[in-house]
């Protein structure tokens, strides 16, 4: 009885002592090879993160509207932190504008879009060039009218980001706002 | 007796064995950040430049925004059309040291280290370097010819295709550049806006490559 226990003991020490020098052995390994426990093919620019864009609808795409009235729509984008887009009348014709384009349908109005006020930013070793940007979260605000009904209106929001030394390719966020009249 | 000082000794050697990997890995990684090059803050309108922490950025390492070791290797091949048309391949710089710039004309960091690389062409072309810009555009294609020309660019400028983009580790963040050595092979690589200092280091070591 005694003999098995200390043979289960020492079994027991024995896959521990396995334990740490396999684990020794694989984290010098790992050092040694230099191998990272992520894909380094993927980052940022990996599929999910491309995809998936880098400015997010935060409002809700259901809508009531009184009918037959102007009536305003905030609509609330989120840009991811640490980026910004550039404003919707950014200071170069050059640089892609943030531009949110609806398709009314039948018995709805589009008013106007008003875009909110830019935040100037300039390179540390360049002041003269300033860059007009949005970051954090950015409200559009949407005029519209609406017959009574439903309704199914496709939005989208075109814009270009980059962080402090790097910029991304312009993206097109889409949406459909759902509407109701009533 | 014997086997608990078996036990000890393997513990001990376990121990040892992921503390020198923890060292040798933190080392590596300081090494790493310390030769980086130092990405350009942007600041906002009224703040002091001094007090924007520039390391605060996303890392600025190509392989931080996902782009493969490509150095060492041979740089890829290519033949890409100038806006106006005319074929431009990187074997027609056999020989040479080229910065393979990659750019788009909405990109704000692309064009604040444009008036540097006209700079650094005029200063080192005369070594046998020059730089290749490839533009990431979409059509139409001559307004890059004429955001070039307004720029006051000195060196060739070719437009993208998805094949050179992909042989580069699909380019994707701009701008991002790869130094070409004489001998054909990528000797360093960078993504995002770096110094004219760290631009003009890296030229001077594909200068120095043989061919």
């Amino acid at each position: 009885m005694r003999s098995n226990i200390q043979r289960k003991r020492s079994g027991s020490v024995g896959v521990l002592f396995a334990f740490f020098c396999a684990a020794g052995a694989g984290l010098l390994w790992a050092q040694q090879s230099g191998w990272q426990p992520h894909d380094a093919g993927l980052g940022l620019r990996g599929a999910s993160s491309a995809e998936k864009g880098w400015v997010q609808l935060e409002s809700p795409t259901q809508i009531a509207l009184q009918p037959r009235r102007a009536q305003t729509v905030d609509l609330e984008f989120l840009i991811q932190d640490g980026l910004h887009i550039n404003a919707h009348q950014p200071r170069s014709p050059y640089l892609i504008p943030t531009t949110l384009t609806l398709s009314a349908p039948a018995g709805v109005r589009v008013l106007g879009v008003e875009y909110p006020q830019a935040k100037d930013y300039h390179f540390a070793f360049s002041p003269k060039d300033a860059l007009s940007v949005y970051t954090g979260s950015l409200h559009i605000l949407v005029h519209l009218r609406a017959q009574p009904g439903a309704f199914a209106m496709p939005a989208s929001l075109r814009y270009q980001a980059c962080d402090n030394h790097m910029c991304n390719p312009p993206k097109t966020l889409t949406f459909t706002l759902h509407g109701v009249a009533k | 007796m014997r086997r608990n000082a078996v036990v000890v000794l393997g513990l001990v050697i376990g121990i040892t064995l992921m503390l020198w990997s923890g060292v040798m890995a933190y080392r590596e990684r300081r090494a790493a950040s310390m030769q980086a090059p130092q990405p350009v803050a942007l600041v906002p309108e009224g703040a002091n430049p001094d007090t924007v922490d520039a390391a605060s950025a996303d890392p600025n390492s190509p392989q931080a925004q996902g782009l493969p070791d490509m150095r060492g290797k041979l740089a890829p091949g290519f033949t890409l059309k100038t806006p106006e048309g005319k074929s431009v391949s990187l074997a027609d710089y056999k020989g040479k040291a080229v910065l393979i710039n990659f750019w788009a004309t909405w990109c704000a960091p692309c064009k604040l280290e444009m008036p540097w690389l006209i700079d650094l062409q005029k200063q080192y072309a005369a070594q046998g370097f020059t730089v290749l810009g490839v533009s990431e555009d979409d059509p139409p294609f001559a307004q890059v010819g004429v955001f070039a020309q307004k720029m006051g660019v000195n060196y060739p400028v070719v437009v993208a295709n998805d094949a050179v983009n992909h042989a580069y580790g699909n380019v994707d963040g701009l701008p991002t550049s790869y130094y070409v050595g004489r001998d054909g092979k990528i000797v360093a690589e960078t993504a995002g806006l770096i110094s004219k200092d760290d631009i003009e280091a890296n030229i001077k070591k594909i200068l120095a490559t043989k061919g």
